[in-house]
């Protein structure tokens, strides 16, 4: 979910995107397609190369001592929150009964009365240039901006399905992963451009979630492992689990850890796959797997992954986990209403500690981390998870 | 039910006592194979990398939790039924799957009913009917209305299985338990979504039982795969493919046929050609059963003499109302034992002839045992999804019309079908 600001960029990806789509629509077969060949426009900027590591990324921290959790009582439509957006103090929080906006320490909510696509929110990506936040949800996608509440859905839009998995913002593109396909709008221009199975790599077209990194996107398939789209060329490459069979792993670290995946994300150098089996990660050279049995993964049942530097904290249904190049944090609620933390380290002993406060609940469905904070989205509230001072 | 469906199964079905011995007429099923006892009951030969040392990770080991919230909701306080929910094809080449579907499931719902309902104020189990075919994701946005805007405690259905991935991928939003009675995508189950249960053999166990009669008990070494080019050929012989090879018998030649064909077509003249020339001991057909016929009529006109197999779906009165003569010797799987001698299943029989006027099929029996178990599991639990859900799940056999229903971790039905051949225009079983 890492956004561009160089407009430059965005037009050139806006350019590519047309140009792929119009490629197909000239009937070139899919193989043509994955080969790239066609008139594709190349951007004049340099390639920049999405596999080196940036330096001077500020870390976040991973380590939080104490977690408070927002409920129905402070505002919230629901208990059940499905995803999260933090911008300085304002919250953007999606539940399974509409969303909820705190701004300037206000809290209103925006459901399907207020003309919301639908109550079940799966994912929210803001666009703070023109403070605008868009909603996928179970029944199309919404554009919450100025007190007004757009909708788009498969019957009046370009939207290939009303099952919007996840939406993200990338300049003046919004890309969405639905059960139909990927689409992608161009908010200049009003023109949506489409890519499932008939003209992509794609081997199914169940898109469940969209990363956008540097002339690159990925896309999370269910049951199609990863699609990635070079966005200067045009190419699309894909990205399966070679054994090809669902009920093993044959070898550990040979790619995807399964062909279901459940969200994808790109943060400097490192693209992160979640499933319901495990997570993967991989750096453009080497595929790495994790799982609860060998990392100290809270769980394998994974639903979302956010990242930054080289950290990615994980959704799970038995807690949140956090990865750092040492190791893993993983989070868990107890019944007392206690966080045991677990501290897993390759070659050291774990180490537990308690906290006195914990999420407010272990079924994890989203989390969005910050320098020195984290918000997660629960199945008994928002929680907020605070870093120690400095 | 009605119409020229019936003829032909009624014909099938009085064949069928002509085959058994008077004092036994319920043969023994089929035993599994010695080593099965992994993922898919799969027998040991056709297990993938075997000898290849031990994969990484397996998964489908334990079954899928659901470790949501949901438990403790209360059940409203204001019903007047307890509504679920039915996918199904309601028109298209697949709508008298849907038609069994819809009849196999009023009848269990009218069953339970009769039997008091749900709960001491006996509130009726309602049926809620979309279709699952129309735009590309309507089984998806279906089940969404059902579930918030409808209240449907459980969905059943789909039939076609790029729907039933729809369907299966929305569940995990909507946290509603899904039973799938019609499916037969390998693949469906193995998502790890704890909110699905399929109570049919899948085509995973219809390659298992092709591959072991094409491959083994006949000895055929030299098959072509003559499929549908769609979603449902695709995937139905993948598992088929692989048992090939696994036992040294590689397909010689995959080649494809579409719904429009007709033996004029060119392009469909020359694959049938190909196929003649190649001079195999066996075609492996795999589609729905209006092409399928005309596939096996084109391979029959062109001189293909060599034995036809095909899972269970090509089974269907149409295709021996289509293919006629060509039909003659035609094996297939079916995933249930259709022969009389089984009191639940013969009581079913009765029930459903005087209700419909003609014999039900697997489809029927199969829907109606997963509306049984549905409404068992909200009897159990209550009124909250997560506890139907749990109910389900904790199943792993369930005696049904279609016979015993026997889950995987997976919440996937492993019965290996039995066999069926064409004998006189009519399906007679092994």
């Amino acid at each position: 979910m890492r956004r561009s600001s160089s407009w430059t960029l965005t037009a050139c990806v806006a350019a590519a995107l047309v140009a792929a789509l119009f490629a197909v629509r000239t009937g070139p077969s899919v193989d043509d397609v994955h080969a790239g060949d066609g008139d594709v426009a190349v951007p004049e900027e340099p390639a920049v190369d999405p596999w080196a590591a940036p330096q001077g990324v500020t870390p976040y921290a991973t380590r939080y001592v104490r977690f408070e959790t927002l409920g129905v009582a402070d505002g919230l439509p629901s208990e059940r929150v499905t995803c999260v957006v933090a911008e300085g103090d304002d919250l953007y929080v999606g539940t399974d009964a509409g969303v909820a906006l705190r701004r300037g320490g206000t809290w209103s909510v925006v459901g399907e009365q207020q003309g919301l696509a639908h109550r079940y929110v799966t994912s929210l990506a803001r666009d703070p240039v023109t403070d605008t936040t868009w909603v996928s949800t179970l029944r199309g996608l919404s554009r919450i901006s100025g007190g007004d509440v757009r909708t788009y859905t498969q019957q009046g839009s370009g939207l290939a399905n009303d099952l919007v998995y996840h939406c993200v913002v990338d300049g003046r593109l919004v890309w969405c992963g639905t059960g139909a396909g990927l689409s992608v709008l161009d908010t200049e221009s009003g023109t949506w451009s489409l890519h499932d199975t008939g003209n992509s790599i794609m081997h199914e077209p169940w898109c469940y979630a969209v990363a956008v990194g540097p002339q690159r996107g990925w896309v999370g398939l269910w049951g199609g492992g990863i699609v990635e789209i070079d966005r200067r060329t045009g190419r699309w490459r894909e990205y399966r689990d070679p054994d090809g069979e669902m009920e093993i792993d044959l070898l550990a670290d040979d790619g995807p850890i399964h062909e279901v995946s459940s969200f994808v994300a790109y943060a400097d150098g490192l693209l992160w796959q979640t499933t319901y089996f495990g997570v993967s990660r991989y750096d453009g050279r080497r595929w790495r797997s994790f799982t609860q049995a060998d990392s100290g993964m809270p769980g394998d049942f994974v639903t979302h992954v956010a990242a930054h530097g080289r950290a990615a904290w994980f959704a799970t249904d038995q807690g949140l986990g956090v990865f750092d190049d040492a190791g893993c944090v993983a989070y868990r609620r107890n019944a007392d209403g206690t966080c045991t933390v677990r501290v897993t380290r390759p070659g050291a002993e774990v180490e537990t500690t308690t906290l006195a406060t914990a999420p407010g609940d272990d079924y994890v469905l989203w989390t969005h981390p910050r320098e020195r904070d984290v918000w997660i989205a629960t199945g008994h509230g928002l929680s907020h998870g605070i870093a120690a001072d400095r | 039910m009605r119409g020229a469906a019936r003829p032909a199964l009624v014909a099938a079905l009085v064949a069928v006592p002509a085959l058994l011995h008077a004092q036994d007429a319920r043969p023994p099923e089929p035993p599994p194979a010695e080593d099965d006892g992994g993922y898919g009951a799969t027998p040991g030969a056709l297990v993938p990398f075997r000898g290849a040392g031990a994969p990484a990770r397996r998964f489908f080991v334990t079954a899928p939790e659901f470790r949501g919230p949901g438990r403790d909701d209360p059940p409203p306080a204001d019903l007047d039924a307890v509504r679920i929910g039915l996918l199904a094809p309601l028109r298209g080449p697949d709508v008298r799957a849907g038609k069994a579907m819809q009849e196999a499931t009023r009848m269990a719902f009218e069953e339970a009913n009769a039997a008091g309902g749900f709960g001491p104020s006996h509130l009726p189990f309602e049926l809620l009917v979309r279709d699952e075919t129309g735009t590309w994701g309507a089984a998806g946005e279906a089940a969404v209305e059902l579930t918030f805007d409808r209240g449907a405690w459980g969905i059943l259905g789909g039939y076609e299985d790029a729907n039933s991935h729809v369907l299966s991928r929305v569940l995990l939003k909507l946290e509603v338990p899904n039973l799938n009675a019609t499916g037969v995508d390998p693949t469906l189950t193995e998502h790890n979504i704890p909110w699905l249960v399929r109570v049919r053999p899948d085509d995973r166990q219809t390659s298992y039982r092709l591959a072991q009669k094409v491959f083994e008990e006949d000895a055929r070494t030299r098959v072509v795969l003559f499929r549908a080019n769609s979603r449902y050929g695709r995937t139905g012989t993948g598992e088929f493919k692989d048992a090939a090879r696994r036992l040294h018998h590689p397909i010689l030649l995959e080649t494809r046929y579409e719904p429009g064909d007709t033996p004029e077509s060119p392009e469909f003249a020359a694959r049938v050609a190909r196929i003649r020339d190649l001079a195999p001991d066996a075609v492996v057909l795999w589609g729905r059963p209006g092409p399928t016929a005309v596939a096996v009529k084109a391979l029959r006109a062109a001189g293909v003499t060599c034995a036809l197999y095909g899972p269970d779906r090509v089974a269907a009165p149409e295709f021996l109302e289509s293919a006629g003569d060509a039909a003659e010797g035609f094996v297939f799987t079916y995933p249930m034992d259709p022969r009389p001698g089984r009191a639940a299943w013969d009581a079913f029989r009765a029930r459903w002839r005087e209700r419909c006027g003609d014999e039900p099929d697997a489809t029927a029996a199969f829907s109606y045992d997963a509306a049984r178990m549905l409404v068992d599991a909200v009897r159990e639990a209550g009124l909250n999804r997560a506890r139907i859900r749990d109910v389900l799940f904790a199943r792993r056999t369930y005696e049904g019309v279609a016979g015993t229903i026997r889950l995987d971790v997976t919440g996937n039905d492993t019965v290996r079908p039995v066999l069926g051949r064409v004998a006189g225009g009519r399906f007679v079983f092994e």
